[in-house]
């Protein structure tokens, strides 16, 4: 057990977030937003450039074999500048390509930032093509390809054989509507550890969203506690009143308790790997990030009054992002239910959390 | 940065596994299990303080040199979730983990051979005389008074809230030693036999109907002036190093999850699925917390203190405490009401009424937030 960042980890940490903090403006974002794009593909290709959608493929298949830690690590960056980029999307997507033989273009292909490509679970892959439907699905507006993941099968799917409706999403992404019936797809091979990888990559979206939101809310609090110390009425600064200081300090423990709870997740994620260790501690950290981003978020606009309810700032659009993550944290992973059915109908909340077998 | 345990570390976990299985008795555990306030009654605790000095194990934050474990911070973690998982009494604090580490950082090389080996044996048993009846969170306004006589110290004053002084031998205490501008100049460090002439300990019930807490009367109370712990009116600074110790040292993860476990016990039927969501939700704090004292605690080196943090780990350990005895009563449901002395659910109910303590001890959650907004959040 080592609880520190390797110096390979702090690299990548810190050259992620270097580099979003010379080039990710708030402006350019807001500007991006009123236009409902994706995202910008310039910054697509530095952050390839950077290695970001190579982490999360195993060195086998050509990719950098990143573990949780890295993701993220990248993803709270992203976080903390509010990228509207899908990079949780190419996450999932690089662990689902990790476990395919004879796809080497398209890892090649998303590695380098030429192709995006949206994963979707909901998808049926039966033998006269894929068919079914998904709703604000993460990635599709920016995807040169839907990936179809089904629990037998991996497929590739172009978005021109399908309806994709696009839908503006509270995060300020854009997501889409699929519908496919008997959509043609290129199958792409997968070995009998294919249930594991698609395990693995729903686990790590999960985890990805999740130090996004950390992220996301560790720059509302930053923002928030220097807000405290300029902004002056009464004529002395808001930080100066105790009723102020009370309200940072919660956020300021909500913020802490989701950056364990991201670190649980991942920790236990890459000590145990997909399986039952690994869902509790993503439930436990979904669960205890939605309600730190809640503390966050509604303190976060709060404390800056006027301006925290208006789009001046990027309060306003941390308060979104935030409450879009919960949202869909509790209604698709619903920490909560799974946690009381498969960790307490068993026991193991008996036992800690963080003390697993390898 | 990764979570699994190498050959030595398991190694570790198995030895300390060992020990227990030969060394924790039935009775122990019985005594753990009927825990109502914070600390188990001493002849639960020193009982098992005996077997674990035996062992060479009654201090694992000490450093070796003073009879301690010399065990990193992982191994104590390790050590603690371990005890607490099979039941182990909780050892009393006060004197192993409170006044051992300004003893050692701040006493003389005299003191420590005086007090430090008492302390590991469980010859001596400390209180801690810090709050008084016009002194609570505002510590630094306390007005216990010691004058110095020759080479003794004269104290008058009174000490409130002091868990266990009816069954300590030895009180540390802070005294107002001068008149500064600043209150909390003024003040120094000493320590107390009981058996002084002049202390006199009256007992304060509980919420919960018990008696844990005293009120200690000190009138005109002689020390030996070489009973000073550090120099005279620095005793502030020395009772904050405490205090880090006290909020943000201790391991509680698995002593919650054994309080969980018990709070569970109490149930006559299976778990219905509205009880498990409930059970899920504070056991997810749980987890959360237990990371974040691997973390914060499970990282430090042997002996350090912990920093502002500690202010994070006393809020969030004190009110978990809250949320999971308040569980344990909600699941008695109508029973809930029930006082029956000595059944299952009175204890679950008393801890419950007594845990309301654990968010004003030890620097009430008012203050752990002020003290996160000014070192943490820079207001």
């Amino acid at each position: 057990m080592n609880l520190a960042l390797s110096d390979e980890q702090q690299l990548f940490a810190d050259g992620i977030g270097r580099f979003l903090e010379k080039r990710y403006a708030f402006e350019h974002r807001r500007q991006m937003v009123a236009e409902q794009r994706w995202g910008d593909p310039a910054i697509w290709s530095a952050l390839a450039e950077l290695g970001c959608f190579g982490i999360a493929v195993p060195e086998t298949a050509g990719g950098f074999g990143g573990g949780s830690v890295e993701i993220g690590l990248m993803m709270r960056a992203l976080g903390r500048h509010l990228a509207i980029e899908p990079v949780a999307a190419a996450v999932v997507a690089g662990t689902l390509l990790g476990g395919t033989e004879g796809a080497d273009d398209l890892i090649e292909a998303l590695i380098g930032g030429e192709m995006r490509l949206a994963p979707c679970f909901d998808l049926v892959c039966g033998v006269s093509g894929v068919s079914g439907s998904a709703r604000s699905l993460a990635g599709g507006h920016a995807a040169h390809g839907l990936l179809a993941a089904c629990e037998q099968s991996l497929h590739l799917v172009d978005p021109a054989d399908v309806r994709v409706t696009p839908v503006p999403l509270l995060d300020d992404t854009i997501g889409v509507d699929v519908v496919a019936e008997d959509a043609p797809s290129r199958r792409l091979e997968v070995g009998a550890d294919w249930p594991r990888h698609r395990a693995l990559a729903i686990a790590r979206g999960q985890l990805a969203r999740a130090w996004q939101a950390l992220g996301v809310l560790e720059g509302a609090l930053d923002a928030t506690t220097a807000y405290m110390r300029e902004r002056r009425q009464f004529g002395r600064p808001l930080g100066a009143f105790q009723t102020i200081q009370h309200r940072v300090a919660e956020m300021t423990v909500a913020a802490k308790e989701a950056e364990v709870a991201a670190m649980l997740g991942a920790l236990v994620l890459d000590a145990a790997g997909p399986g039952a260790d690994a869902e509790r501690a993503l439930s436990a950290a979904t669960g205890r990030i939605a309600a730190a981003s809640a503390i966050v978020a509604e303190t976060a606009v709060q404390l800056h009054g006027g301006m925290g309810v208006s789009d001046e700032l990027d309060i306003s659009a941390r308060f979104r992002h935030l409450q879009a993550f919960r949202f869909r944290a509790e209604a698709v992973e619903q920490p909560v239910e799974r946690y009381a059915e498969a960790v307490v109908a068993s026991g193991a909340h008996h036992h800690s959390a963080v003390l697993v077998e390898a | 940065m990764d979570l699994v345990l190498d050959a030595d570390q398991r190694r570790f976990r198995d030895e300390v596994r060992a020990f227990l299985q030969d060394a924790l008795t039935d009775g122990l555990r019985a005594g753990q299990s009927r825990v109502i306030g914070v600390y188990p009654e001493p002849d639960v605790s020193l009982a098992w303080q005996r077997k674990l000095f035996e062992r060479g194990w009654a201090a694992p934050t000490w450093p070796v040199e003073h009879g301690g474990t010399g065990w990193t911070a992982l191994q104590r973690f390790i050590f603690e979730c371990e005890c607490a998982q099979a039941g182990a009494p909780l050892l009393y604090p006060i004197g192993i983990r409170l006044v051992a580490p300004v003893i050692m950082a701040f006493g003389s090389p005299e003191q420590q051979a005086r007090w430090l080996p008492r302390i590991l044996s469980g010859e001596d048993y400390w209180c801690q005389g810090f709050s008084e009846p016009g002194a609570g969170s505002d510590l630094g306004s306390l007005s216990t008074r010691a004058v110095r006589d020759g080479d003794e110290y004269v104290i008058n004053g009174s000490k409130m809230w002091t868990t266990h002084a009816h069954h300590a031998n030895r009180m540390f205490a802070l005294v107002r030693t001068r008149e500064a501008e600043r209150p909390s100049d003024g003040i120094s460090f000493v320590a107390i036999d009981l058996d002084t002439p002049g202390v006199e300990i009256r007992p304060i019930i509980s919420i919960g109907g018990d008696h844990d807490v005293n009120q200690v009367f000190l009138s005109d109370v002689r020390i030996p002036a070489e009973n000073l712990i550090g120099e005279e009116n620095r005793g502030w600074v020395y009772a904050k190093y405490l205090l880090e110790f006290e909020r943000g040292y201790g391991l509680f993860s698995g002593r919650l999850r054994a309080s969980l476990r018990r709070a569970e016990a109490a149930l006559k039927a299976p778990a219905t699925p509205a009880q498990r969501r409930r059970i899920a939700e504070v056991a997810m704090e749980l987890d959360v917390f237990e990371m974040l004292e691997l973390s914060v605690v499970g990282t430090l080196p042997n002996g350090a203190a912990p920093g502002p943090v500690s202010s994070v780990l006393k809020l969030r350990a004190s009110r978990l405490k809250q949320a999971v005895t308040q569980l344990g009563v909600e699941l008695l449901g109508a029973d809930g009401v029930r006082r029956v002395e000595g059944s299952p659910g009175n204890i679950l109910v008393t801890d419950y009424l007594n845990a309301r303590a654990a968010t004003i001890f030890g620097g009430a959650a008012e203050v752990q937030l002020g003290i996160i907004a000014k070192a943490l959040g820079g207001l």
